[in-house]
């Protein structure tokens, strides 16, 4: 019989192996799963309807009436597939738009797309400002305090990596934008007039017509967007198996983009256009929500604008200076120094201090820098356009997930009704500059 | 010295001077020191001919001649699977490998050699950007850019589908922290290229060291079969972690490919919090009951070690799995092996409860200046250890992490 000591040195050495346990998630993060869940496609989406595209919607409504909601559902449909066709280049790829515009196409067209975008995303970054400066005016605080404030906060959240938490609060707080759903039902649209402003296109030749249908477009369809979005695919690793997923992901937000904004042109046009009011200023904009909130519509659509500049704010100028620096190969990356990413920091700063700058010009009409990069980048769109179509056509790259016919129909639809417009309006400008046609 | 951008879409003459079409392109075959150019792609109305390098009399920026009785004509179309500079390199991303560096290809150094054009390096200042877009006179300086040599990089990250001819030899033999580095400044689908291409252990340690947000993403775009490789090379409770951030399915898939062994004991870690106690430590840990010998003690280790866990020190516990003292593998060393481990371990023995959070343990830690503490449960028995390399990330500065590469997103 062997002793205790012996039979305990029989007993082989044991590795430990731990017990299980339930994992309790702390009650905010439950909350969050839904709002991690969210895809790319669907943020692009909400973010949309951002300042410009508020202005951009309450223009079109304010002025024409009900008569381009078949731009809207057009530039929807244009839209989700361009959405669809990023994400897809960015899961299959493995890479942003700016990265492949550089390998296949070189320097020269590449610095031809970074101005461009640039030029695109800056305007809308001053935009974004003019929309903070009218939201905070209606509450009676000064732009030269809230507009720098805002620039500042929005470095510091970008510098210390934070700011993803205050966007899911950003995104949570966008549902106000469901006011302008509940307000179109209470103004009481003609919904004759608007069944027929979807299904029938009209177009008048002339120069506020044009401009406004233009930016229509360039509000809803942005450069932007498309290579926010395939970023934002490409940073989730999904990989070709996931190419529905990312697509539906991008008609999701295209669809809720399209909801949104056909309620703004729907309660505009049947509340400021029905009663002949005008829509020159921030404030006169805001009385569309009166419907709903009465006395208090400004202060609804203030938290609203304020809410959607942000939202855009916090997004934009990141990945403008994030495309720039990819496309030319320069260290990009919040988690370097100032010194070490000198461009990246340089680009970031340099737009947000320009945007907040041109917001400060004493006497700069706020819904004028608000409207403007719907134009600009209605006109600019088919550049980066004709060269994502060339990219996602390329078998090299895509293999078999190149655009099928449908899609390159509807994109090259897009892209020539863009150039077409875009010429028009130069000519029928020049034209009414020289005061040759009437406008 | 020339560079590429110089020679390309210039005219190729004969020997007569005539024009027979546009030089497109450089082929080189990629595992030679300063690769040869092999072939000149010739583009004519007809198409590519890839002109074999004797054919060739020289290339130089105002253009290229081929020897008499070549004729671009007869000569085939370049094959796919060698490596075209332009096409391939010019513009990709590559790995420098001293500067642990994602660098972008803005122009590639040729150097005559005798009768051979060789590539020399690669160019990514602002000046070679300048150059492709024919301002390069524009630059004040006159100081020929600084290269990157091409012994010091790897061009395997541009390849693609070529890549398996040149197996990321130079990015395999870096340190893990600096792999880990270059990796973080890709995208996640070109990292996952990058983890599945070099060896499981390399690929692993180098894991560990990603950003945070940036594990998951990577975990998710790689191949499965690969990724469970991976994980298994991993330290379980790193192993723990990343699987917690990736989409439950996901990580159910992984776990199912993974040895059932490591895979229960990551799926054991996952049940406890990230930033606790449990969620640092390792359950791998050695164990002995006290009548036993160092030498039943060594045996333990060697094992444990055998399976691949780190082991740093031998817990003494009783028939309950209460924590009576430890020996460090130096004790295990110096005493002779008959000696019951009674006599040799050390009682004061530093524990944490397994719900602490992680900043108790890493306050433990650096006051007491330990290199591990014991992790017990609600019952004081010993359920793993958390070493001071599982907590430093806890106490390093802020600045030293590296924090997610893409803000966006």
């Amino acid at each position: 019989m062997p002793s205790p000591a012996e039979e305990e040195r029989a007993s082989p050495p044991a590795l430990v192996v731990a017990r299980r346990r339930p994992r309790h998630l702390p009650l905010y993060q439950r909350l969050a799963i839904p709002l991690a869940l969210m895809g790319p496609g669907l943020l692009t989406g909400i973010v949309d309807n951002d300042a410009t595209g508020i202005t951009g919607y309450s223009i079109a409504g304010a002025h024409f009436g009900y008569s381009m909601l078949w731009a809207l559902l057009l530039s929807a449909v244009a839209l989700a597939t361009i959405q669809q066709t990023v994400a897809r280049m960015g899961a299959v790829t493995g890479k942003g738009l700016a990265d492949l515009i550089r390998e296949r196409f070189g320097v020269a067209i590449s610095l031809m797309a970074m101005v461009t975008l640039l030029i695109a995303n800056a305007a809308t970054t001053v935009a974004e400002f003019a929309g903070i400066a009218g939201a905070s005016e209606i509450f009676g605080i000064s732009r030269f305090i809230s507009v720098p404030i805002c620039a500042l906060v929005i470095f510091l959240l970008v510098a210390y990596g934070s700011y993803r938490r205050v966007e899911m609060v950003l995104l949570a707080v966008s549902i106000v934008s469901g006011a302008y759903i509940v307000t179109g039902f209470l103004a009481g649209p003609d919904w004759g007039s608007v069944a027929h402003g979807y299904l029938v296109p009209s177009i008048r030749f002339n120069l506020p017509y044009l401009t406004v249908l233009i930016g229509l477009i360039g509000t809803t369809i942005t450069p932007w967007e498309m290579f926010y979005n395939q970023a934002a695919v490409v940073d989730k690793g999904v990989g070709e198996k996931d190419v529905k997923m990312v697509g539906l992901d991008a008609y999701a937000g295209s669809i809720i983009m399209a909801i949104v904004a056909s309620f703004i042109i729907i309660t505009t046009a049947a509340t400021l256009w029905a009663h002949g009011e005008p829509a020159n200023t921030v404030d006169d904009v805001s009385k569309a929500l009166r419907p709903l909130a009465g006395s208090f519509a400004s202060e609804l659509f203030a938290i609203g604008l304020l809410n959607a500049s942000l939202m855009a704010m916090a997004v934009l100028p990141l990945s403008t200076a994030y495309a720039v620096c990819e496309a030319f190969g320069w260290e990009r990356s919040v988690n370097r120094g100032v010194r070490e990413a000198p461009a990246f920091f340089g680009l970031f700063g340099a737009i947000l201090v320009a945007g907040a700058l041109a917001v400060l010009v004493p006497g700069v009409p706020l819904i004028f820098l608000m409207f403007l990069p719907n134009v600009v980048g209605g006109i600019l769109l088919p550049v980066i356009l004709i060269l994502a179509l060339r990219l996602v056509n390329d078998r090299r790259l895509m293999g078999q997930f190149v655009n099928s016919r449908r899609q390159n129909v509807i994109a090259s639809t897009i892209v020539a009704v863009l150039i077409i417009l875009s010429t028009i309006y130069m000519v029928v400008a020049i034209l009414s500059l020289f005061g040759w046609v009437q406008t | 010295m020339s560079f590429l951008s110089q020679v390309r879409g210039r005219p190729v003459f004969d020997a007569d001077g005539a024009r027979v079409g546009t030089l497109r392109d450089l082929l080189i075959t990629g595992d030679a020191p300063y690769p040869p150019v092999t072939a000149v792609v010739v583009g004519d109305d007809a198409g590519l001919h890839a002109v074999p390098w004797s054919g060739v009399a020289s290339v130089t920026p105002r253009g290229a001649a081929l020897k008499r009785s070549c004729r671009a004509a007869s000569f085939p179309p370049p094959a796919d699977d060698v490596i075209w500079l332009a096409r391939d390199v010019l513009d990709k991303q590559i790995v420098n490998t001293t500067g642990a560096r994602l660098v972008r290809v803005n122009d590639v150094a040729l150097a005559q050699l005798d009768s051979e054009l060789r590539v020399a390096g690669v160019d990514n200042s602002t000046q070679g950007l300048l150059r492709r877009i024919r301002l390069g006179r524009l630059v004040l300086s006159r100081a020929a850019p600084r290269l990157i040599d091409w012994e010091q990089v790897d061009i395997s990250p541009a390849l693609g589908e070529i890549r398996l001819r040149v197996p990321y030899d130079r990015l395999q033999r870096m340190h893990p922290a600096d792999i880990a580095e270059v990796v973080s400044q890709m995208s996640p689908a070109e990292a996952a290229d990058v983890l599945e291409a070099i060896d499981d252990e390399t690929a692993a340690r180098a894991m560990a060291e990603l950003p945070e947000e940036h594990k998951a993403a990577v975990l998710t775009a790689m191949e499965p079969e690969e990724a469970a490789d991976v994980l298994e090379e991993m330290d379980p409770d790193e192993a723990a972690d990343v699987l917690g951030d990736v989409r439950e399915e996901r990580a159910e898939e992984l776990m199912a490919l993974m040895e059932p062994a490591a895979a229960d004991e990551v799926r054991n870690l996952m049940a406890y919090d990230e930033d606790t106690a449990g969620g640092l430590m390792n359950t791998s840990v050695v164990t002995v009951p006290q009548g036993v010998t160092l030498a039943d003690a060594i045996a333990a280790v060697r094992r444990a070690s055998g399976e691949g866990h780190e082991i740093s020190q031998v817990y003494v516990v009783d028939a309950d799995d209460h924590v009576l003292g430890h020996i460090s593998l130096a004790a295990l060393l110096v005493n002779p092996p008959g000696v019951s481990v009674k006599a040799v371990m050390q009682s004061d023995i530093y524990t944490v409860r397994i719900d602490d959070t992680d900043e108790e343990v890493a306050r433990m830690l650096v006051h007491y200046g330990l290199l591990s503490v014991a992790v017990v449960d609600a019952e004081d028995r010993l359920m793993g250890e958390v070493t001071i390399a599982d907590a430093i990330d806890l106490f390093a500065p802020r600045a030293w992490r590296t924090r997610p590469r893409r803000a966006h997103a």
